[in-house]
């Protein structure tokens, strides 16, 4: 089964930059991480987490379901098997960073505060954050609330994660133990980068540059 | 220039009409999450609820406190000007006190200065959150922004405007009781005496009532206006803008329909 498949894919938008239809296939087990512009990037990850829709006859799927076809209430249930991290990062600003983890954990109904509190604990453990623990996000440096940003995403044990530019401004030799540990936990992922990023590059399974032309295929097994 | 202005109010009708379905899609969308909402987080959303209460309600104490002085002052000065010309205020005083103090004014007012306090801080907090990718993310993260952000919100806001305007209701006839001693010397008694004919018990459940609706309305409102916003900084004050003047509208209105059925 795939775990992201797009299919004629072009946003609803007009003035869009993405103005060619792009398809591609992501089977689980694969980490695909595609280089491009920011816009195209907020684009096609907001389609694969079902907040907005592709143009018709465009059709996203994503671990074998259409988020663009769902009423309000499935679209909420089926994000919650997904591992997000956006740019911006979305890190709400009131909440310290385990309260970050944990909100999201409560309100999708799957845990109690304190089987939620557990686990954000065990996350920001595996991520050494715990020291960051209570700490707002605007009191984190860079780097760590990149890696904050991640441990949210990882928090919900997702089946698939989708990552917008992740750990760019973390050092190498740290983005790639950290991109490490996601991948040993989560097979699956699509991840967006746009500028040259040597540990995500090393790490991906397939990667792919997106400009103008469409998708220009830079190889398979680059890991 | 005809053309230009039919052109200018079809377009004006259009937007009114675009806001008004959004509107109504999130009326029911919030009606529906309330059936939906996490068993898990109640604790949580308690706590949303209460910091809503002490931040609209506990916080907002003073300010409304003070500004009912003021009114229940003002209001016994200008009655007494005339009653000096249609006799004695003592007649007129409880009828005076009960319908445009504890009825209209108090509810009306106290919303207005939880628009101005609270309304304001909502739209403003919820269309940064939209400008910053928060929502967005917990969107993603499978989070209901309803459940999150607005749900405890209204009820905060209702529980607030409902204890507010019994505050400020009660705050006025006191400094109105003050007022009328100093300025016309009427006992106590005779104060009394006057509210207990003007008013009944039903009009305390009316006022309740109203505030809990304003304050209801004024939280939904001020949210719808937050979560509409774009991506751009600059649509937080046009945010703000909106909530506020949609709640203004709402309140007036609300009273108004109040007023009618009062008197059918």
């Amino acid at each position: 089964m795939s775990a992201f498949r797009g299919h004629d894919l072009r946003p609803r938008r007009p003035a869009s930059e993405w103005t060619e239809p792009v398809s591609f296939d992501v089977p689980e087990g694969e980490w695909f991480v595609i280089r491009t512009t920011p816009v195209r990037s907020g684009e096609l990850l907001r389609l694969c987490c079902g907040l907005d829709e592709p143009a018709p006859p465009g059709i996203m799927e994503v671990l074998g379901e259409n988020p663009g076809s769902m009423r309000r209430d499935a679209v909420f249930n089926f994000r919650r098997s997904l591992g997000v991290s956006l740019q911006p990062d979305g890190l709400v600003s009131n909440l310290p960073l385990i309260r970050n983890l944990i909100v999201p954990l409560v309100y999708s109904g799957n845990r109690s505060p304190a089987q939620a509190t557990q686990r954000a604990e065990a996350v920001l453990e595996m991520l050494e954050l715990t020291n960051w623990a209570q700490a707002r996000p605007s009191e984190l440096p860079p780097d760590l609330r990149q890696i904050a940003a991640i441990a949210r995403a990882l928090a919900p044990e997702p089946k698939a994660l989708v990552l917008e530019d992740p750990l760019n401004a973390v050092r190498s030799r740290m983005a790639s133990a950290v991109l490490d540990r996601c991948k040993a936990i989560v097979p699956s992922a699509i991840v967006t980068v746009f500028r040259r990023f040597e540990p995500l590059y090393d790490i991906a399974d397939h990667l792919v540059l997106w400009d103008s032309r469409g998708f220009v295929d830079a190889g398979e097994g680059v890991a | 220039m005809i053309l230009d202005a039919i052109a200018a109010t079809g377009s004006g009708v259009r937007q009114v009409g675009a806001s008004s379905a959004l509107l109504t899609r999130f009326v029911g969308a919030l009606a529906r999450s309330t059936l939906t909402y996490p068993r898990t987080a109640f604790r949580l959303w308690w706590r949303a609820v209460t910091n809503q209460v002490r931040f609209t309600a506990a916080d907002a104490i003073p300010f409304v406190g003070t500004v009912a002085v003021a009114v229940g002052g003002i209001v016994i000065v200008e009655a007494s000007a005339q009653a000096i010309k249609f006799g004695g205020l003592s007649d007129t005083l409880g009828k005076l006190l009960a319908s445009v103090i504890v009825r209209e004014l108090g509810p009306l007012l106290t919303s207005i200065l939880v628009i101005g306090r609270s309304g304001t801080a909502i739209a403003a907090e919820l269309a940064t959150c939209r400008v910053y990718g928060e929502i967005d993310a917990l969107e993603a993260m499978g989070v209901n922004p309803l459940h999150y952000f607005v749900l405890p919100r209204i009820l905060g806001a209702a529980i607030s405007v409902a204890a507010l305007t019994l505050l400020f209701d009660a705050v006025t006839l006191t400094s109105g009781l003050l007022a009328a001693r100093v300025i016309q010397n009427i006992s106590l008694e005779e104060y009394i005496g006057s509210l207990k004919l003007a008013m009944r018990a039903w009009d305390v459940v009316e006022v309740t009532l109203k505030g809990a609706i304003s304050g209801a309305g004024i939280a939904a409102l001020c949210t719808f206006e937050g979560l509409r916003a774009g991506r751009a900084p600059t649509e937080i004050p046009q945010a703000v803008t909106r909530g506020v003047v949609d709640s203004l509208l709402f309140v007036v209105g609300l009273s108004g329909v109040f007023a009618v059925l009062r008197y059918l």
